[in-house]
């Protein structure tokens, strides 16, 4: 294992690499976790829910609207 | 201490000829260390120490959630309603939350990924950029309602806005001044300590004990079904159950580095932050019961709270409840503006920890303190419908919880990314009750502001 760091001592990250689980260094976290497709009722689901949520947002907003005039 | 990731998910794994070290990792590997030492100690206090490690994210989120417009809902309803149905209502919606939270912790346990992160990785940018709309609408709006519980606080010992304001601002960002992970949250849990500071101020108020147990035992007496009940029903969901806990606690779970072997020590984490944060709630609505009658509580404020109780709390316990407010703002003000900073970093890619230099993660503070300052600004400005806000901001946040449970249901139940910790069957249950019960509440809402006839005819079904 030849660790680069440029600002890190080797003791340092020979430390890290010893502590840390590989998923967890900062870097690892720049290669994205694979695509997962949604399938037809996790879709009707979150429309669903979407269109619920404009929806009861434009009856808050009116509602505070209402009260604060 | 070497562990690997759970076998059956797919890892950003790196080549182990190509590994990147950075400061964050270093600061992070110390505190793991100290948390695989404890592990290997023996006895009682070494137990003790290992939860006090392990402790943070779960206490933080649940006395952050104890913010300014949720303790001005539950003053609401003491005030309006006194000691009642809504005692056990509150106990059941941090039971909600802590069945939410738990799984944000498996979550982040797992992964070792924010939750904003996720939803865009696993889904997809379409779904990633809703789920990053409601969360910085809600976050955005609830911090501006935290500097008006500061600035209404202050208000209280003639502190004029702007000096509350720059006191808000200048706790949160020296909060931030160690640029470690730990510290912040040493420092942070110390300062939401003091939102226990309302069960004194209960105390104050001499409660009729009988009527309390009778309340627990009973739910009663139950409000009439009219709009003002619906909107603290909603108002008292929104104050423990939103979208910004999901991401702060797996952002703040990630950060701490905690891992799979850590998982019963955040439940506890989560189980006793929801304990305590239960605790003050209830008792303000305990505070505030003996107004009931006596004030109009739709509009208050927190300063105005305090005067009322004055008369029977003494100049004492209304400086407490005051206090309280300013305490419940600046803690909620930090939490909600590093989870802003987190869902920010993780969807921007950007380095985003509370264990980064300045130098290092400056889009990430900056994003921090913009939010915080933007929103302490916006207060500060005079004439602005402020009011409309703090009536709205509990509400959006129930609204914008069903979606955001859903993506969250998904991801635990990913064999793929959770391996071993995927959700078992009683959580989802328990997870999909939650969805339901918070959809019924958003709807009985719309139900109330549309056809408010129609609940007098809902009450006597």
């Amino acid at each position: 294992m030849t660790p680069k760091h440029e600002y890190v001592s080797d003791a340092d990250a020979g430390f890290v690499l010893s502590t840390l689980e590989p998923d967890q260094l900062a870097e690892a976290k720049r290669i994205a976790i694979p695509r997962r497709r949604l399938r037809g009722g996790e879709l009707v689901l979150l429309w669903v829910l979407r269109i619920y949520v404009v929806f009861m947002l434009v009856i808050v907003l009116w509602q505070a609207w209402a009260a604060t005039r | 201490m070497s562990t690997g990731a759970q076998p059956g998910r797919p890892r950003a794994a790196v080549a182990e000829t190509d590994v990147v070290v950075t400061h964050e990792d270093i600061d992070r590997a110390h505190d793991r260390a100290r948390v695989g030492a404890a592990r290997m100690a023996r006895g009682l206090r070494a137990r003790a120490w290992l939860l006090w490690l392990l402790i943070g994210p779960g206490i933080l989120v649940m006395l952050g959630e104890n913010d300014g417009p949720s303790m001005l809902s539950y003053a609401a309803t003491g005030a309006t309603y006194g000691l009642g149905f809504f005692l056990p209502f509150v106990a059941l919606t941090f039971a909600m939350a802590v069945i939410v939270q738990e799984m944000t912790v498996r979550l982040g346990a797992a992964t070792h990924r924010g939750h904003a992160e996720l939803i865009f990785e696993r889904f997809g940018p379409f779904w990633g950029w809703f789920s990053m709309i409601d969360l910085g609408i809600g976050n955005f709006l609830t911090l501006i309602t935290e500097f008006i519980a500061v600035r209404a606080g202050l208000g209280f010992f003639g502190i004029p806005p702007w000096a509350a304001i720059l006191v808000a601002l200048a706790i949160l960002y020296s909060a931030l001044l160690s640029h470690r992970y730990w510290t912040w949250e040493r420092v942070t849990l110390v300062a939401a300590a003091f939102n226990l500071i309302f069960i004194p101020v209960a105390l104050l108020t001499h409660p009729h004990w009988a009527a309390v147990g009778h309340a627990f035992g009973t739910w009663a007496p139950l409000p009439a079904l009219d709009k003002t009940t619906v909107l603290l029903i909603l108002s008292n969901i929104g104050a423990t159950v939103t979208p910004w806990m999901l991401f702060f606690q797996q952002s703040a779970t990630v950060d701490k580095g905690l891992t799979t072997k850590d998982i019963r020590f955040g439940r506890l984490d989560t189980f006793f932050g929801a304990s305590l944060a239960a605790a003050a709630a209830i008792g303000v609505i305990i505070a505030t019961a003996p107004l009931a009658g006596r004030i109009s509580a739709g509009n208050f404020e927190a300063a105005q709270f305090a005067q009322a109780l004055e008369p029977i709390v003494g100049h004492v316990g209304a400086a407490l409840f005051a206090l309280g407010m300013v305490e419940a703002g600046i803690v909620a003000s930090i939490t909600i503006s590093t989870s802003s900073a987190y869902a920010f970093g993780e969807v921007a890619r950007k380095p985003h920890s509370l264990n980064l230099r300045v130098g290092e993660g400056k889009p990430f503070y900056a994003v921090l303190g913009l939010c915080a300052a933007a929103a302490a600004g916006i207060v500060l400005i005079p004439g602005l419908p402020l009011v409309f806000v703090v009536l709205v901001v509990n509400v959006i946040a129930v609204l914008a919880m069903p979606p955001a449970l859903v993506f969250l249901y998904l991801l635990v139940n990913d064999k793929e990314i959770m391996g071993d910790v995927k959700s078992p069957r009683w959580a989802n249950l328990l997870a999909g009750t939650v969805v339901v019960l918070l959809t019924a509440a958003g709807v009985l809402y719309g139900i109330s502001a549309v056809a408010p006839n129609a609940l007098s005819w809902l009450g006597k079904l």
